[in-house]
């Protein structure tokens, strides 16, 4: 009886103790193992869903939600205001609690510079998402967040954004900001718009029944316009997308607005736009460029970068002109080779290539001026690819593929094309309208976006991890004589991104990292370039302090003070602008040296 | 000479009250302004604020708000020429002296704008202490070590002005000017001279990285932070082109303003004396690099009008386009005519007499200087050489003298005068020269039917084209064009609402015609903002 009551008791409380362990886990998550799938949360605090795209209004109720459920990981703030006063947020992901978020490497996230490219908003939502509705449950996420800090713009063209979600557009248009110019010299801004002649929300392609046209209906799929040989007579000539001549320049659709570019607003290398179309006036022309450039300059703790685009399957990397590859040391390239071509493999169907030889040229891009203007390691992705809808690479290259229309007819039952149907034209007579809609083609269908948002997002914290974290290898004291002593220190990257890259080096962009003795009276400092033969470099200026160019990923620098006093109670401090802030006593050294 | 040594050693006032450096402070600066613009032909305006908060003026000379086509003089850029700052106000008040029937010409048909410091900030700084800096008030790491100013202009010898600084070494690169021996000029090597001391800055070397006062209290150069040919990375330059807000409030100026139809520098560069000139290889580059052909031959125009009127000054120094410079940018990427001189230079017809054998190794400029130093008598530009202990050079000789750079290219107030009268008329000369259009009367034919030619020629009666050829590929500039408005009802059998058209070279004439179907009145407008619009109704 007395043994049952102990037990009893002993269970009770027990049970009580669980019970309270059991209500805080429950503040936390609440996984079951049968029920996750594993790597994503099966009951995640904020309920999202993923195959679909978000406006402005519901862009921010998803800040607002992620930082109320996690408030030590999350924290949103407008870095600046649209040209249309909008504002322009961006999301702090780290662990708060732990370091000073500022002092950590960061890794920068955009998306929708191109604002008819909207995935690259969810991709970048998803990526915060994941990160904190993961802490919990994956050691790896919550290491990483406790060395790194996330900086997320989900989107950095939000007007023109808006704009293209519910104003006409094709999937190439509204690429551009809002921000009116009088594109055609007449002196009045923005007069010919597209214009939705059927009212169905969709702007698409005209046609017109013509003998000398060039183009007649695919007899396999109806939506498809193929182009005739030469000598056969064709059916139709395409006009265009829809649109009336609004200002009677005989021109349709000539002056929508904004026909600039923002990803050529930036500064480095930047060209007028008869160099470079799509330019402006000056780099950061743009209020929202101005925005994220001030962002940039203001943390100098960025390590990497990522930009995101579409379309086409690849991971970019600079420089965007051909000039500028002597900016890009082999040393450099090693590193942005082990990255990319880990992400070849993490994104099936992506190429890591470079902008100015496999895509184009670019001047004043954005890329450029975050790895070139700032010594960032910065990749930009096109996402989508026709390697998606099928998983194989296409024939025949993207104008002759007919794969977007199969996909349409096998996976999308008919939904991504708006079929052909007869207008009024007030200038072209009788005309035809149809072809697919905005949001196919370049944007991914719903079924494949949560997918690609996972490979993306996979690949930039695959990016974060390797920025640079420094550690102490080993540190000793050796006594001189008399009252001097030797204060040695082994600091190394363990990661593959340097503190620096070369580039950054070389044209010193951002200071160097500091090693400083805190704590002891040095009367001389220097960097130990060859231990084994003492081979050693002084400083002489502010040697308590020893600055040191670069760390190399997993590569060390050994630092050496000669000291008055025993040093025991001084500490070193590692103090990297990307690398991360570090402070180490030199009494813990005894079980290290 | 010996005089003012004295006054300055005994009582120890700063240096502006003794030797000859007379140029107004910045409230002093701004008076000037206000008090220039109570002109009624004035305009007293802001083109934004400097980074260090202070208004950037523009001063209208028009008549009437109806906007002419128009010169642009902007003057202070690089914050060590306050002379270009001083003689383009001399210029605005000389403008508003002429004849009035003179005047009223000029400005019935155009206008003068001119933004006398566009670096208020490196005025304000420069006009008051011992600065003497290019930048505005941006704090930046100029020598990009992770410190800050942490090696500024040091006075060792407490003169209140930073000078030269020799080191006597032996085979050291300068030697002693033969006729002045308190300015140095570097030896000619290649003429078997040897030399006897290193040249620096006075100054320390702080931070032991071997330069001297490198980065000290100087932000940005705006003449080194626009967008052509920008040097990043370099000293003084700016984060990126285009970094600083002064920068940008000039170039949005030009393109907001699209009735600018040349821009005037008063700088340290020049493209007047000798003209630009055309490099066909350079000019056909993806980047240009060259003035285009036609585009050059205005330039030897205007510099045959600038020679002309400015012959009495003698012959100017050649002074090179540096990188990220506003003259290049303002051709390059503005597409406006894009001219700049000095304004003011050390004159070559100084008595010259008494330094016959003296072609020394500093070039005609050294000896110019030098002669010009002592036949004017210019207190305080050259300083005696005195000796002083340096910790940076233990048991060497370091003295302390030579050069007072701000003397180089600015002149004690008082010389500026005839300058500035003979570039007054230059000025004018310009303004007269800029495109003009003229119309011939509309010519209607009626064809019957209520159908309607209608013909009207365009003729530039002005010394240059409307716009230089370059602007014809640049998107943001407003380009020759018509507009016809029609009614209700009416129609265009040929031709558009909306044409353009490329530059019309002077002398040029240029035939527009429409037909139009449908009675009744349309409106007309023919011509581009850098050389004057016509607006006509037609009645039909």
């Amino acid at each position: 009886m007395r043994l049952t009551y102990k037990i009893l008791s002993l269970a009770l409380a027990l049970s009580v103790t669980a019970a309270f362990g059991q209500k805080k886990n429950e503040e936390v998550s609440k996984e079951i193992a049968g029920l996750r799938a594993v790597g994503s949360p099966s009951n995640p605090k904020v309920q999202m869903n993923w195959s679909r795209y978000h406006d402005l209004k519901q862009m921010e109720q998803f800040y607002i939600d992620l930082q109320k459920a996690y408030p030590d990981l999350v924290k949103y703030e407008s870095i600046g205001k649209s040209y249309e006063g909008r504002d322009i947020y961006v999301l702090t992901v780290t662990n708060f609690k732990e370091g000073k978020a500022d002092r950590k490497p960061a890794m920068w996230i955009d998306g929708n510079i191109h604002a008819n490219e909207l995935q690259g908003s969810e991709i970048s939502m998803y990526t915060a998402w994941y990160l904190v509705e993961n802490f919990n449950t994956v050691p790896f996420i919550k290491e990483l967040l406790k060395d790194k800090v996330f900086y997320i713009a989900p989107t950095i063209n939000p007007d023109s954004r808006e704009y293209f979600i519910y104003n006409p557009n094709t999937m190439h248009s509204s690429r551009t900001g809002r921000r009116p110019f009088d594109n055609d010299g007449d002196g009045l801004v923005a007069e010919d718009l597209y214009d939705d002649l059927d009212g169905d929300g969709e702007i698409v392609m005209m046609r017109r029944k013509s003998k000398t046209g060039r183009y007649k209906v695919d007899p396999e799929n109806p939506n498809r316009m193929l182009m005739v040989k030469p000598g056969e007579v064709g059916e139709y000539e395409m006009l265009g997308f829809e649109g009336i001549d609004n200002d009677g320049d005989g021109l349709v659709n000539e002056d929508i607005t904004g026909t600039y570019d923002p990803n050529r607003d930036w500064g480095w290398n930047w060209q007028p736009n008869y160099v470079q179309g799509g330019a402006l006036y000056y780099p950061g022309t743009l209020p929202e460029t101005q925005a994220v450039k001030k962002f940039i300059y203001s943390h100098p703790n960025i390590a990497g970068a990522q930009s995101y685009h579409n379309y086409g399957g690849m991971i970019l990397r600079g420089p965007g002109a051909a000039d500028d590859e002597r900016f890009y040391s082999r040393k450099d390239v090693q590193v942005y080779d082990a990255l990319g071509k880990t992400g070849e493999k993490m994104l099936p169907g992506y190429d890591y290539i470079v902008i100015h030889k496999d895509l184009y040229t670019v001047f004043g891009g954005e890329i450029d001026f975050l790895a070139l203007t700032r010594g960032i390691f910065t990749f930009s992705n096109e996402l989508m690819t026709t390697y998606k809808l099928f998983n194989e690479k296409s024939d025949g290259g993207l104008r002759n593929s007919d794969e977007y229309y199969e996909f349409d007819k096998l996976l999308m039952f008919g939904d991504a094309y708006v079929p052909w149907k007869e207008f009024d034209h007030p200038q072209y007579g009788k005309i035809e309208i149809g072809g697919a809609k905005k949001n196919y083609t370049r944007n991914h269908p719903g079924f494949l976006l949560m997918e690609d948002a996972h490979r993306n997002a996979a690949f930039t914290i695959y990016h974060a991890y390797h920025m640079p974290k420094l550690e102490v290898m080993e540190s000793s004291i050796k006594p001189l004589g008399g009252n001097l002593y030797e204060v040695n220190a082994t600091i190394w990257n363990t990661r593959i991104v340097p503190t620096h890259s070369d580039h950054d080096v070389k044209n010193k962009i951002e200071r160097p990292n500091h090693i400083r003795l805190e704590g002891a009276q040095v009367v001389t400092g220097m960097q130990v370039i060859n231990s084994d033969f003492n081979e050693t470099l002084e400083q002489k200026y502010q040697p308590q302090q020893i600055e040191v160019p670069t760390i190399d990923g997993m590569s060390a620098v050994k630092v050496r003070w000669i000291v008055k006093g025993n040093p025991n109670a001084a500490k070193v401090v590692i103090d990297s602008p990307k690398g991360g802030y570090l402070e180490y006593n030199l009494k813990d050294s005894s079980n290290k040296s | 000479m010996k005089y003012w040594i004295i006054v300055l050693l005994s009582c120890g006032m700063p240096f502006f009250a003794n030797a000859q450096w007379d140029y107004p402070n910045y409230e002093m600066l701004k008076k000037q302004i206000q008090d220039v613009s109570s002109n009624k032909l004035i305009e007293r305006t802001s083109i934004g604020k400097s980074v260090g908060g202070e208004d950037i003026p523009l001063i209208k000379i028009q008549n009437g708000k109806v906007s002419k086509p128009t010169l642009l003089i902007v003057a202070g850029v690089d914050g060590k020429h306050p002379a270009g700052v001083i003689n383009s106000m001399n210029v605005a008040k000389q403008i508003l002296e002429l004849p009035s029937a003179q005047l009223n010409e000029l400005l019935t048909s155009k206008s003068i704008w001119i933004v006398p410091v566009l670096n208020v900030d490196a005025y304000k700084r420069n006009s008051t202490g011992l600065s003497w800096t290019s930048g505005n008030s941006r704090v930046i790491d100029n020598d990009r070590d992770g410190r800050i100013d942490e090696d500024p202009d040091s006075d060792l010898n407490n003169d209140g002005v930073i000078s030269q600084m020799r080191i006597k070494t032996p085979a050291g690169p300068y030697t002693i000017h033969p006729s002045n021996s308190d300015f140095l000029i570097l030896a000619e090597r290649n003429k078997g001279e040897s030399g006897s001391y290193e040249l620096y800055k006075e100054g320390k070397d702080v931070d032991q990285d071997g330069l001297i006062s490198e980065d000290g209290n100087s932000g940005v150069n705006l003449d080194k932070n626009f967008t052509y040919d920008y040097p990043f990375f370099e000293p003084e330059t700016g984060d990126y082109a285009a970094s600083e807000p002064e920068t940008r409030a000039l170039i949005d100026l030009i393109f907001d303003n699209p009735q600018i139809a040349a821009v005037l520098h008063f700088g340290l560069q020049n493209n007047l004396s000798v003209a630009e000139q055309f490099d066909q290889r350079k000019a056909s580059e993806r980047i240009q690099k060259s003035w285009t052909n036609a585009d050059s031959q205005v330039s030897a125009f205007v510099s045959k009008i600038y020679n002309d009127a400015v012959k009495p000054l003698g012959d100017a120094p050649k002074l090179m386009h540096g990188k990220g410079n506003l003259t290049s940018t303002v051709y390059y990427h503005t597409g406006k005519f894009s001219f700049a001189t000095p304004s003011w230079w050390v004159p070559s017809t100084t008595d010259s007499t008494k330094n016959s054998g003296a072609k020394g190794a500093a070039g005609k400029d050294g000896d110019r200087f030098v002669n010009w130093v002592k036949s004017q008598n210019i207190q305080g530009a050259i300083l005696p050489w005195k000796k002083v202990n340096h910790p940076d050079f233990p048991n060497q000789e370091v003295e302390i003298g030579g050069l007072v750079e701000r003397f180089e290219h600015n002149p004690p107030i008082s010389q500026l005068e005839a300058s500035s009268k003979l570039h007054t008329d230059f000025v004018v000369q310009l303004a007269q020269s800029l495109a003009t259009l003229e119309f011939s009367n509309p010519k209607v034919t009626n064809l019957g039917d209520d159908i309607y030619r209608i013909e009207v020629k365009v003729f530039n009666t002005g010394s240059m084209p409307v716009y230089p050829e370059i602007a014809d590929k640049i998107k943001h500039v407003s380009k020759m064009k018509s507009i016809i408005e029609l009614q209700k009802g009416q129609s265009f059998l040929s031709g558009k609402r909306l044409q353009l058209y490329p530059t019309l070279q002077a002398g040029g004439s240029n035939t527009f015609s429409w037909l139009i179907k449908g009675k009744g009145k349309v409106q007309l407008t023919v011509g581009c903002p850098t050389a004057g619009e016509k607006t006509l109704d037609i009645n039909l």
